[in-house]
């Protein structure tokens, strides 16, 4: 059984709080942001690592599982919404997005899926 | 010319206390908590033990150094005991002492102990060594942790195979995955509750590619091994019992860091230790022929590259099997059966020795739910250091005269 | 002809904008607004008064041949160590031969300006060739006030020399007047000042014309025949009035406030730096300090100035510039902010000093080794060779990789080992010609990083020892961006 991120993203529960061996994280919340006539999905997130090897550290952080395509418009999985997603690619458009992300939101890092 | 000891050693008792964030035990006690279950396993006395070897790394923070924290607590009765360190192989060095005194006829039977007690600190993580590092790497040696200096496998091996960093990403939150997946059904683990791979990818980075779930966590744990000759074990009456098929060991010389030779991306030590281990072994197709493995997952990362350097995944193949399932327990070969470092973090000198008790779990048909069909061979591969300068130990345990 | 042979200068990427600082602070010190235009460069955490001198004296010799530098006379009010040769730290980052003289100029603003003199002489009596002339400041200022707005960090260096002299030496004149515009206690940490008013009637406007014009009466030479006028001042306004008086209004030389901030004992020679980079053949320039008293001197620029192999200078380091608007940054790294760093940060930091003598070249000049049989070159220096098909015993000659350049090997941005930056980047770099290490990144952001990407290597602070007082140095990756 292959996961593949092509394409879609499973909502995570927000507000839920998730454990490691290391730490644990938070997602907060998830902004729909407008960017050059298109929506991107953007997930903010907690994270307290208070477990690891070396140290404790923590950040807010966001991902970003891509343009939205489709919000909510698959077949529940895990009992979870799913929307159709497509990975922001070019370097320059995920500086463009970025910039817009760090400007409303105090994030230490931001991943791009 | 040397020939290794392959069915020259049997194991013939286990231990291994619950391992996690012990508040209520000191190392002393987990260490009584794994001896006791190892001599009930093994039927003997403790005042049967001729020669004990004590793996500890960072004693200053438990039990002080020498091996007699080890010879008093376990009230041993003033027989040899060896102190061993050789970073997070320690566990497995313990082991290969106490292995070569039994099969070199100089004990009778012999004790293999490690244990790590990290939670006493008053702060998550290792101790931060400062100076103590070393006079002159205290003054030039990047100020790397763990996670951060084996995260770098990741752009290496990406740029090597020209795998992009999503590939690589998802091929590591697979890893983890099945790892937990495995861990929820085993008792003594520290953490218990399967994963998805989406929730491990939604996971905080914490050294650049590595995410939360990339990376193990301290815990304290104990756990250890009696050891004898097969032909003592055969005369005290043993039947059907494990015996060591191979241990070796190999150690990084520079080459990896000071050498343009090596491209960061796998374990120069782990191929050559793995060859050695297979010949030792007789293996002529490990991918065929070991049934199970517990490899060194401090981070996914690590075991991933692990399974090419184990010649089980082709170079640049292992992706591809992880993808498939081929390390599931359900797959072709099956690894981090008991959950490994991920669910049982790191107490640095039980964690060898923990990885040989799953397998020895496994031989005898005692491993609960997780059982697996008929298993031949059991490989471990306990790692200490960096990429770029480790200690890589492979042994291999099956049933005698299997 | 003895004058200046070379120039050199190093400014902190890092670039505040003084109006984060009106920002966080001006509700509390509403007339530092008066000065918060532009930016002001600050060190990055790992950087010092010593560490940019040694990117400003690199900065000189580079495209020289080094082995021919016999002095180095570094100058500064905020050097690391009151007592162990900071100069002589220079020379070994340099891996100069021993057989210099190597000297700290210190205790006023004027102590660049005192070495530069102390060079000339030299080099004009004949006993010294070439002379590296250093000075560097890391300014320091409590928070909130206008000395934090005035003030920024960098260094600058001349060589001094009579072979292919690119500003010829026609002499000087110096006067020194125990006038104390400010103080700062042996043992004290911040400057001492008093009013701005009187700094500015009975200090820079009486002293400077003094020395301009002493300069000017004793080399025969007339105002109107100067191209440009350099001394620093902190008050703008009272530069346009002293050159008026001096009748050299428009040739007085920009104080660099907008783009950098007054340097210290730095800033005299960062501004001559950025002067002669634009300077032509037969320009005259005039150069003067200020501390206790000031030193004025006077160069003319030869035609050997366009023969002078490239630098980076007081403008390339100007444009190597990164915007910083977080002040709060500012102040953890100039430990003006308390902050909590956990029990796991109380890590010993003694150093053996037997072991940093030993391996000093290696530590301090990055000077690794060469097998002699295989040619391979490799960090560190080592009895047995590193080259699995050699291994040769004691066949190791001294190779430098400090001017080498690299690339990234392999790389990560460290959220967990204890920094006053995190993540905390590094990695392991392939030199180009053989070699490797690993090392520290710094002036980056993990985000900006790639496999195959260039680096150079500088020197920086690796780590304080606040029990006993010790600074430790080592060498760093820089990556290379579109901006650096």
């Amino acid at each position: 059984m292959v996961r593949s991120l092509a394409g879609r993203y499973i909502h995570r529960p927000i507000g839920e709080e998730v454990r490691a061996i290391a730490g644990s994280y938070t997602l907060e919340k998830e902004i729909r942001l407008p960017i050059a006539g298109r929506e991107v999905l953007v997930v903010l997130g907690h994270a307290f690592i208070d477990s690891s090897c070396c140290g404790v550290t923590g950040c807010r952080y966001a991902f970003v599982p891509g343009y939205l395509h489709g919000w909510h418009d698959r077949k529940r999985e895990e009992g979870l919404p799913v929307s159709t997603v497509e990975s922001v690619r070019g370097r320059s458009e995920q500086r463009t997005i970025e910039e817009a992300v760090r400007g409303r939101e105090l994030i230490h890092s931001i991943e791009f899926w | 010319m040397a020939t290794g000891i392959k069915d020259r050693v049997a194991v013939i008792g286990m231990g291994c206390c619950r391992f996690g964030e012990r508040w209520d035990a000191s190392a002393e006690q987990l260490m009584v908590e794994a001896f006791e279950e190892a001599l009930k396993d093994a039927k003997i006395e403790k005042n049967q033990i001729d020669a004990a070897w004590f793996a500890t790394c960072m004693p200053e923070i438990h039990m002080g150094q020498s091996a007699l924290p080890c010879s008093i607590t376990l009230r041993l009765p003033n027989i040899p005991v060896t102190r061993v360190e050789n970073y997070c192989a320690s566990g497995t060095e313990a082991f290969r002492g106490a292995t070569y005194a039994v099969a070199a006829g100089a004990s009778d039977i012999a004790l293999a102990i490690g244990v790590e007690k990290l939670k006493d600190t008053g702060y998550g993580g290792l101790p931060n060594p400062g100076s103590n590092a070393g006079s002159q790497r205290w003054l030039w040696s990047p100020a790397m942790t763990a996670p951060g200096s084996f995260a770098q496998l990741a752009p290496a091996y990406a740029a090597k195979h020209g795998v992009d960093r999503k590939e690589l990403k998802l091929a590591m939150a697979h890893v983890s995955a099945k790892s937990h997946a495995n861990g929820a059904k085993n008792p003594k683990a520290h953490l218990r509750r399967a994963v998805s791979v989406d929730t491990i990818l939604a996971a905080p980075i914490i050294a650049e590619p590595l995410g939360l779930f990339d990376c193990c966590g301290v815990s304290d744990g104990s756990a250890c091994a009696i050891v004898t000759s097969v032909e003592r074990a055969k005369d005290m009456g043993y039947k059907d019992f494990v015996s060591v098929k191979a241990l070796q060991l190999s150690l990084s010389n520079g080459t990896e860091v000071g050498h343009d030779s090596w491209d960061f991306d796998h374990f120069v030590t782990t191929e050559i230790a793995a060859k050695r281990a297979y010949q030792e072994a007789g293996v002529k197709n490990p991918r065929k022929e070991i049934s199970m493995m517990e490899v060194h997952d401090c981070f996914s990362i690590t075991e991933l590259v692990t399974y090419e350097d184990l010649q089980i995944s082709p170079r640049g193949g292992a992706i591809k099997d992880v993808m498939d399932g081929f390390y599931n327990a359900d797959g072709g070969l099956p690894c981090q059966i008991d959950g490994g470092l991920k669910c049982f973090g790191h107490p640095i000198g039980a964690s060898g020795l923990r990885m040989l008790y799953e397998m020895y779990l496994q031989l005898h048909g005692r491993a609960g739910d997780r059982q697996l069909k008929d298993p031949k061979l059991g490989l471990t591969h306990n790692l200490g250091g960096m990429p770029f300068m480790n200690v890589s130990s492979v042994a291999i345990i099956g049933k005698h005269g299997v | 002809m003895v004058g200046i042979t070379s120039y050199g200068a190093y400014i902190p990427q890092q670039r505040l904008e003084r109006i984060a600082i009106f920002q966080a602070m001006g509700w509390f010190a509403p007339a530092i607004i008066q000065f918060a235009q532009g930016e002001k460069a600050v060190c990055n955490w790992d950087e010092d008064a010593f560490t940019m001198a040694v990117a400003a004296s690199r900065d000189c010799a580079a495209g020289l041949d080094k082995s021919l530098i016999d002095a180095v006379y570094l100058g500064s009010t905020t050097l690391p160590f009151a007592d162990r040769q900071n100069a002589g730290m220079v020379v070994a980052a340099m891996n100069l031969k021993p057989e210099v003289v190597s000297s700290d100029y210190t205790g006023a603003l004027k102590a660049g300006t005192g070495a530069l003199l102390a060079a000339l002489d030299a080099v004009r009596a004949g006993d010294k060739r070439s002379v590296l002339v250093t000075a560097s400041d890391r300014r320091e200022a409590k928070s909130a006030y206008l000395y934090e707005m005035w003030f920024g960090d960098g260094a600058a260096s001349l060589m001094i020399g009579s072979d292919d002299v690119i500003a010829e030496f026609k002499g000087s004149y110096s006067v020194s007047r125990d006038f104390v515009d400010h103080y700062r206690g042996a043992d004290h940490r911040y400057d001492y000042n008093w009013e701005e008013r009187w700094i500015r009637d009975q200090g820079y406007s009486q002293i400077i014309p003094e020395v301009i014009n002493g300069l000017l009466a004793k080399t025969g030479v007339k105002i109107e025949e100067i191209s440009k006028v350099v001394f620093p001042c902190l008050f703008k306004a009272e530069m346009r009035n002293l050159g008026k008086r001096m009748g050299c209004a428009e040739k007085v030389a920009d104080n660099l406030h907008e783009v950098c901030g007054e340097t210290g004992a730095a800033h005299p020679l960062l501004m001559f730096v950025n002067e002669l980079q634009a300077a032509k053949p037969g320009d005259k320039l005039i150069l003067a300090s200020f501390g206790q008293g000031s030193d004025a001197l006077l160069f003319e620029v030869t035609e050997a100035i366009k023969d002078l192999p490239p630098r980076n200078g007081t403008r390339g380091a100007l444009a190597n510039r990164k915007p910083m608007k977080n002040y709060q940054k500012y102040l953890k790294f100039r430990d003006l902010l308390t902050t909590e760093m956990g029990i796991r940060a109380e890590a010993p930091t003694q150093t053996a000093l037997t072991v940093l003598y030993r391996d000093n070249k290696m530590l301090m000049g990055l000077v690794g080794g060469k097998c002699t049989k295989c040619g391979t070159p490799q960090f560190p220096k080592s009895p047995i060779c590193v080259n699995p098909d050699c291994n040769a015993f004691h066949s190791q000659e001294d190779y430098e990789f400090a001017d080498s350049t690299g690339y990234i090997k392999a790389f990560t941005g460290d959220l967990l080992s204890v920094s006053v930056a995190p993540p905390n980047c590094y990695g392991m770099v392939q030199f180009e010609g053989g070699g490797r290490m690993m090392a520290d990144f710094t002036d980056c952001e993990v985000g900006e990083l790639s496999v195959g990407q260039p680096v150079v290597m500088t020197l920086r602070k690796r780590y304080e020892d606040r029990v006993r007082g010790f600074h430790g140095y080592f060498w760093k990756a820089i990556p290379q961006t579109a901006r650096g």
